[in-house]
């Protein structure tokens, strides 16, 4: 079978883009599922596993001349003995801290007793905690309820601050030519190239003297800042694509320019621009830099997980934080994508 | 009598300098479906969106029913529009967008209702009333915008080539729709199109624009048959008249053509100069003459107006012949499917009150009367 050289061509491009996305976003993102679900036993491994598990093979043997135990854990077609002790409490606490199996005194003692009573290794089944990085995260974490309701409160007011100016900014860039028209645009992109950290140091000063310091409110503004560029330009593009006859249509048949802003070209923008306002909210949600500047006693969820975790040499922690903070932004994205595919028939602009 | 709707010196000048429309001077009676026709760029757009209130006027007044209009916002001349893109709003339902403009008429729920209903039968699309435009074909689209334009009650209803985003087929059964309603309603109708077919299909009146000024108003046959321009003689037809630059010569009562430039010696004999009156000032002068294709008719060859065929295109009910003449290729075009041979000579039979004349400097009509 020969295959004509266009299309061997097309099909290697192809395989290579899907090794790429493989390689860069697949994989990585599951080893980051996986770890954020491991033990500290397991995170040591090497290597490492792909997918989380939910249970341990085990043996547990009885040391006669010692009167201890030994605890064995499967790795690959042996055992590999992780644990010696004769106390029950000891057993226990090492269950909990480096494998994530939650075991009573009680279990503990039960199990030791079988042991003892047989000659050879006891085969055990330890099951997993699965969620308990997460629950330690949150335990380690003081106030991170706090923190999450602060970073939901800095999201929205950036949301808010740069959609209404943003907006604005973007409906004038789209609609009216005029006079120097071409260097506002682009001069509100120059706005975004400074790094947040020079802004937010000078403007820390200001905030402080309107009272405003370690509030979501004063966070807001500093990302609202180079959001409003962003929101203009994208915003803009919104309204370029709405028809001018849309518009002329609503005006014609008796609506006035105000009437014909609210019920023809504001409705027709509020998908596209609810979908825009997901770049103000991840800037705000992921920002752990200028939280660290602007805040004192009320942080955000982002420098939570930096402040509590990001020491931490066992990368299974730090993996929990981030993955709590990914999920209220997939929730967000997909909230916004059902809200836009179910509007108007379904069908896009 | 003053008329329904007149326009006095209406001027269109950009802020760029350029001038779309120059001085229109237009009166049009009540009931009546005007075509403005011409090329892109001619300015019957911009006209059109100086009656809606699209496009400010730059100079001249635009009366309608005895009240100025020129200077007034859209909303207050009391008029609808059907857009080109349909300009049906995506966000509202079918029974919404027919509904807005009620609403904001302040009409009461219970007359908005019937009056949906009404138009929606009217147009044939009961059916779609819940439905999104995104849901709908083109067609069904543009049913929605006429309406939408029906439910108004408008004083004068503006159509800004609402059929050219049709394809072929639905637009010749939308232009039949259109020209029904215009029947049933009556209302004063000014349609924009630069397609002639459609144009001579539903005007009582055609107005001719080209570079922002008019070139002729008329009915269909007036302006088709008597052109007023060289310019117009140009645009209408399919395919248009037969145009050249000719120096008239008299021979023995008879009127020839001839073509000083041309390296052929060709010459077309127009019939007897009789059928000219008036002639005399032109002879030996150049000036333009135009014969449409089914005016000219062929024979066996008689030794005058000779020439040969060179291409065939039959079309079924019809056949268009091309021949050189004056070194130029002129079209013929024949009722029924004709038999005949490329290369085949003929001689070319023109009856003399078809031929339209037009002076060479002022490229107006030349009339002999």
């Amino acid at each position: 079978m020969s295959m004509r050289p266009g299309k061997l061509w097309s099909r290697t491009v192809f395989l290579l883009i899907l090794a790429t996305i493989a390689s860069t976003v697949i994989l990585p993102i599951l080893y980051f599922l996986t770890i954020s679900f491991a033990s500290n036993y397991e995170a040591y491994q090497f290597p490492a596993k792909i997918f989380p598990t939910f249970s341990y093979s085990a043996q547990l043997r009885y040391n006669a001349e010692k009167d201890s135990y030994t605890l064995l854990l499967k790795k690959g077609s042996t055992y590999e003995a992780v644990k010696t002790t004769q106390d029950v409490s000891d057993f226990s606490l090492y269950c909990k801290s480096q494998l994530n199996v939650l075991l009573s005194s009680a279990a503990v003692q039960e199990l030791f007793n079988k042991a003892k009573n047989t000659d050879h290794a006891l085969p055990i089944k330890l099951k997993k905690d699965f969620f308990r990085n997460y629950i330690v995260f949150f335990i380690l974490a003081e106030g991170s309820m706090c923190a999450l309701f602060n970073s939901l409160k800095a999201a929205g007011w950036t949301i808010l601050i740069s959609l209404i100016l943003g907006g604005v900014s973007g409906y004038i860039m789209a609609r009216y030519k005029f006079k120097f028209s071409n260097t506002f645009s682009t001069s509100l992109l120059v706005v975004r190239m400074f790094p947040a950290v020079a802004l937010s140091l000078p403007l820390v000063v200001y905030i402080m003297k309107m009272n405003l310091y370690d509030t979501s409110f004063a966070l807001a503004i500093v990302y609202a800042v180079p959001n409003i560029a962003l929101t203009a330009w994208i915003t803009s593009s919104i309204f370029k694509g709405i028809s001018v006859e849309l518009e002329e249509a609503a005006m014609v048949f008796g609506a006035t320019r105000l009437k014909t802003l609210m019920t023809i070209t504001f409705p027709l923008a509020f998908p596209a621009i609810i979908a825009s306002s997901l770049y103000a909210f991840l800037a705000a949600w992921n920002d752990s830099i200028t939280a660290l500047i602007m805040t004192n006693n009320n942080p955000t969820l982002a420098l939570l997980v930096y402040r509590t975790v990001g020491s931490s040499t066992i990368p299974n922690l730090p993996a929990a934080g981030a993955v709590v903070l990914l999920v209220p932004s997939l929730i967000f994205t997909f909230i916004i994508k059902n809200y836009i595919n179910q509007l108007w028939g379904k069908v896009a602009l | 009598m003053v008329s329904y709707l007149k326009l006095n010196s209406l001027k269109k000048t950009y802020p760029n300098g350029v001038t779309a429309v120059k001085d229109i001077d237009l009166e049009i009676e009540k009931g009546e479906f005007v075509v403005i026709l011409g090329p892109s760029g001619c300015g019957k757009t911009t006209t059109l969106r100086m009656l809606a209130g699209l496009e400010e006027v730059t100079n001249g007044s635009i009366i309608l029913n005895g009240r100025d209009i020129t200077h007034l916002p859209p909303r207050q001349r009391d008029i609808s529009m059907i857009f080109q893109s349909y300009a049906v709003w995506p966000h509202m339902t079918v029974a919404e967008n027919i509904a807005y403009p009620l609403k904001l008429r302040k009409m009461d729920k219970h007359t908005i209702h019937s009056k949906v209903q009404e138009v929606a039968r009217i147009c044939n699309i009961l059916d779609y009333l819940n439905r999104y435009p995104a849901q709908l074909s083109g067609g069904q689209r543009q049913r929605v915008a006429v309406a939408r334009a029906l439910a108004v009650d408008s004083k004068l209803s503006l159509m800004d080539e609402p059929l050219s985003n049709l394809d072929a087929k639905l637009r010749t059964s939308v232009r039949t729709f259109l020209k029904e309603i215009h029947r049933n309603t009556g209302a004063t109708t000014i349609f924009v199109t630069h397609d002639q077919a459609e144009a001579m299909a539903l005007a009582d009146r055609i107005v001719v624009m080209n570079e922002g000024k008019i070139e002729q108003v008329g009915s269909t046959r007036e302006i088709y048959n008597q052109c007023g321009s060289l310019f117009t003689a140009q645009f209408m037809g399919t395919p248009p008249a037969n145009i050249q630059k000719v120096s008239l010569i008299s021979n023995q009562e008879r009127l020839i053509a001839n073509d000083k430039n041309a390296e052929t010696q060709f010459s077309l004999d127009l019939g007897n100069q009789s059928a000219f009156p008036g002639i005399d000032r032109y002879i030996g002068e150049e000036i333009f003459l135009a014969i449409r294709p089914e005016n000219i008719n062929i024979s066996e060859p008689k030794g005058i107006n000779e020439t040969s065929i060179e291409i065939v295109e039959p079309q079924g009910a019809y056949t268009i012949l091309v021949t050189k003449v004056f070194g130029s290729e002129w079209k013929i075009m024949l009722e029924g499917d004709i038999d005949i041979r490329i290369g085949q000579k003929v001689s070319l039979i023109i009856d003399p009150g078809k031929i339209m004349l037009f002076d060479a400097q002022s490229k107006k009509r030349v009339n002999f009367s």
